[in-house]
């Protein structure tokens, strides 16, 4: 156990020079953009004067190791500047923002292992029957459409026609105000505020969107379970336990999907990153407020501190993400030693 | 509004959850006739329009929620939709006005009914303290003021606390309307100087959250990226009360989602309509569209005289004569444009601005010029176009290039994301041909050539340069409409540029709504912004 410590302890470690170079290149490659957001922020009639001004306000018109230096110093004060194209504190931007990304990533997510793990071991139970060519076909599907696609789809036929489905303008329709903010999660917030009602209203405005997502994120999932579970199934432990007579539901869970379960963590948490990436169109299409389309904006607008404010908070999700993923198995599987 | 009594509003809505007499199953349309929802593609950025950084679309919080001293009249266009009336200037916090002998000076005598949201009167303190900080604070809103001869703190002069002064360096006629745009508005000083600080003396960052005005609207919410509510000013005493109780605007990004809203009658209109479905609302009829053309705005084909071969203006012709104008106005906006092509007549008749340019597609006089100029099998150019505008100008340039490809110019497409277009289009002037258009806020063709024809100005990105253009339009700027020599030099302008065409007219672009049929009373403004006072619901 002592080992398994020194060996997180190592991991964290290990995560410092990745922190510190994601705050030089989120600076620098916003910096590359194109585009003078003191020309673009200057507003419609702006003349040379103007421009100047904004530039100056900016604090554009330092030298870029000068620049560099002040983000630096914001930084430590927790200070991310302000997003131009909101009017807001980034800071504030995102912490409102993420916990809406987050919660639809983290349903989508759930739906996506819903169906993505049974639909995995079936198809490895029988592996070239109709079920195994389902599966196949749906993996296929859910790769190949385009989630903006997914997401107009189903608001045509679940909103447009149907009239099932509330109508998609973020997370609570009109008539709602939002849970009082705890953690940013709006059906967190409202069943801590004891609101069935408001619970309900988000719950019904994420359905739609989770699945689009849930449909994106299903394939690598289901894939990861199947030949994992394949894997497992054809390995030496699992045909001496059926030698010695287990129950076959035994087997399948106890055995071989426990073991299986190591690649399909793994698996998961870049699913997990890459649905916070794939959130922006998803976002675009409900009118989600989350950090994607926050971003894309700051990025159309050369909003210099949103855009590193956003890089910055999506590189160290993915540090945290890596970094619980890889201490997750640290304790769970003995073979794993970080060391290699 | 006190800062109590916005309290008490919010405490009251987070209490009863927001709106709840909507019925749950929430449509618009047949919900309450107070409440109106309407959806928008932008976000605001700030509730101040001085402020650096304020967007286009925030302009529209502004002609709500603040007075300025005049405002513009309304008309109603054949069609039936409604539009400014840009040649009507009516009082809105100024009772009346007048000029003094030599037109070097206005004093405005303000209505005492005018009241600001925490009951204290406007005064014309209140009027110069916002008017010397829209000179001060620098950006658009001091260019602005610049354009009607306002550009020092000194101008503006307290007669008394109901009448104000503005004193000119010479008499313009632009003065009167550009009081009329949303950058005059009429701030509480008080509470802006109780909320200002030694690093902000303006109130920017007040301001830039909390509203302090007159106007027939309060914000009551901002939920920054998602919506904002007005609430009507109960106490608006100087023009009759918005019909209106609470416009709820819900920023949508999507425009196939915000159309799915409106025919799902979930919400009641829809703000900034993109042609195409503008024609297919026309075509099914459920759904009414109300617009009118863009004052003073003109899309149109950037040739940059300062790169070869533009600079010849047989070039320059040829081109006019490849365009397939006919193919622009029916395909790339689905026939929502007025015509700026095929005039007649090289000299213009009468000085309406902007009127249609002599051009017209003829591909064999467009052969016969190039090989005058000396480009018999024609060359090769890149036509640049703004991502961020790629509705119109994608399909505008795809059809331009197949006009040129007739004569022989093969034309390579550059598409330039929107955050670099005005650095190189309009601040380097760097791009050889280019799609562009500019709609002037005042309404008269000098002011027009004024930003696209003047040499060195933002919106000439031609870089044409006329001697004769550049006197005309000093000389026309300010002068009145009715001065006998206006019409013949207007003319004389519109004659040069025409001949010269450094800026090849496309089409004049509209402004379109569209809504429920119970919607009455949208009007169609240059600002191209929501005015929610005249809406009725029924």
């Amino acid at each position: 156990m002592k080992n398994k410590v020194t060996q997180i302890l190592n991991r964290l470690f290990q995560s410092i020079p990745s922190i510190i170079g994601i705050v030089i290149i989120s600076f620098l490659l916003t910096r590359a953009l194109p585009g003078d957001p003191a020309v673009y922020f200057a507003g419609a009639m702006a003349d040379k004067e103007s421009i100047e001004q904004v530039r100056i306000s900016l604090g554009l018109d330092k030298g870029i190791v000068e620049q560099f230096f002040i983000y630096v110093q914001n930084l430590s004060h927790g200070n991310l500047g302000m997003s131009l194209n909101t009017g807001l504190p980034v800071l504030k931007e995102l912490t409102t923002r993420l916990p809406a990304s987050l919660e639809l990533t983290f349903l989508g997510l759930s739906f996506a292992l819903i169906i993505a793990i049974p639909l995995g071991i079936l198809s490895a139970t029988k592996p070239g029957t109709w079920i195994d060519h389902l599966t196949r076909v749906l993996v296929t599907m859910g790769v190949s459409l385009p989630t903006f696609f997914t997401g107009l789809f189903l608001i045509y036929i679940f909103y447009y026609l149907l009239g099932i489905a509330p109508s998609p303008i973020g997370r609570l329709e009109i008539m709602y105000l939002s849970p009082p903010h705890v953690t940013g999660f709006y059906t967190i917030d409202s069943l801590l505020a004891n609101d069935m009602e408001t619970f309900w209203a988000s719950v019904r405005q994420l359905m739609l969107p989770a699945i689009t997502l849930g449909i994106f994120a299903l394939a690598p999932i289901a894939r990861m379970t199947r030949s994992s579970m394949l894997n497992a199934l054809s390995s030496d432990f699992i045909r001496t336990a059926r030698a010695n007579g287990l129950p076959r539901s035994k087997i399948l869970i106890t055995y071989a999907l426990r073991n299986s379960l190591l690649s399909i963590l793994t698996t998961l948490g870049m699913v997990f990153s890459f649905l916070l990436g794939a959130n922006v169109l998803v976002e675009k299409v409900f009118s989600w407020p989350g950090i994607g389309s926050f971003a894309i904006e700051a990025l159309v607008a050369s909003d210099y501190a949103a855009v590193q404010g956003f890089v910055l908070t999506m590189a160290l999700l993915f540090v945290v993400v890596n970094l619980t993923i890889d201490i997750i198995l640290t304790l769970i599987d003995p073979r794993v030693s970080i060391d290699n | 509004m006190q800062r109590r009594d916005f309290m008490k509003i919010a405490g009251a809505a987070s209490i009863l959850p927001f709106l709840r007499y909507l019925p749950t199953q929430a449509n618009a349309a047949t919900g309450s006739n107070d409440v109106l929802v309407v959806v928008s593609g932008n976000n605001i950025n700030s509730l101040d329009l001085h402020r650096k950084g304020t967007n286009r679309p925030s302009y529209q919080v502004t002609v709500n929620i603040y007075d300025r001293l005049v405002k513009f009249g309304v008309k109603t266009l054949p069609d039936g939709s409604m539009s400014y009336d840009s040649t009507k200037i009516e009082p809105e916090v100024a009772q009346s006005w007048e000029f003094s002998d030599d037109k070097k000076s206005i004093t405005f005598k303000l209505n005492p009914k005018a009241k600001f949201w925490d009951g204290t009167p406007v005064t014309a303190h209140d009027v110069k303290w916002s008017f010397d900080r829209a000179v001060t604070l620098g950006g658009f809103p001091t260019v602005q003021m610049k354009a009607g001869s306002m550009s020092d703190p000194k101008q503006f002069v307290v007669v008394d606390d109901i009448t104000f002064r503005i004193d000119l360096p010479f008499p313009s006629k632009l003065t009167l309307p550009d009081l009329a745009v949303p950058i005059p508005f009429i701030i509480n000083s008080k509470v802006a100087k109780a909320n200002a600080t030694a690093n902000d003396p303006w109130a920017t960052e007040y301001l830039h959250k909390t509203p302090a005005g007159s106007g027939p609207y309060k914000i009551l919410r901002w939920d920054p990226g998602q919506q904002f509510v007005y609430q009507r000013n109960e106490d608006y005493a100087i023009a009759p009360k918005p019909a209106i109780k609470r416009v709820i605007v819900r920023e949508v990004p999507s425009a196939s989602t915000r159309r799915a809203l409106l025919e799902r009658k979930d919400a009641d209109l829809y703000t900034n309509v993109p042609p195409k479905d503008v024609k297919e609302f026309k075509e099914e009829g459920k759904i009414k569209v109300s617009g009118a053309p863009i004052d003073n705005c003109i899309h149109v084909l950037g040739l940059n005289v300062k790169y070869k071969p533009f600079d010849n203006k047989k070039v320059r012709q040829a081109i006019a004569y490849a365009i397939p104008y006919e193919e622009i106005l029916s395909s790339a906006a689905y026939g929502r444009g007025k015509p700026m092509f095929g005039a007649s007549n090289k000299t213009p008749s009468n000085i309406v601005w902007p009127q249609p340019s002599p051009y017209n597609t003829n591909i064999e006089k467009a052969k016969k010029l190039l090989e005058e100029a000396g480009f018999k099998d024609g060359f090769e150019t890149t036509l640049s176009y703004n991502l961020g505008l790629a509705s119109w100008q994608e399909p505008t340039a795809l059809l331009i290039q197949e006009g040129l490809k007739k004569i022989g110019i093969k034309a390579k497409l550059d598409k330039i994301p929107g955050a670099n277009w005005r650095t190189a289009a309009l601040v380097e002037k760097r791009l050889p041909m280019h799609l562009e258009n500019f709609g002037g806020w005042l309404n008269y063709p000098d002011y027009y050539f004024f930003w696209a024809y003047k040499y060195g100005h933002l919106f000439n990105s031609s870089n044409y340069k006329n001697e004769k253009i550049e006197k005309l339009t000093d000389e026309t700027l300010h002068m009145e409409i009715d001065n006998p020599k206006y019409e013949n030099m207007i003319k004389e302008m519109i004659e040069i540029v025409y001949d010269d065409v450094p800026r090849i007219p496309l089409y004049q672009p509209y402004l379109d709504a569209a809504m429920q049929k119970n919607i009455n009373g949208y009007v169609s403004w240059f600002h191209r912004q929501l005015d929610c006072t005249t809406i009725t619901k029924s």
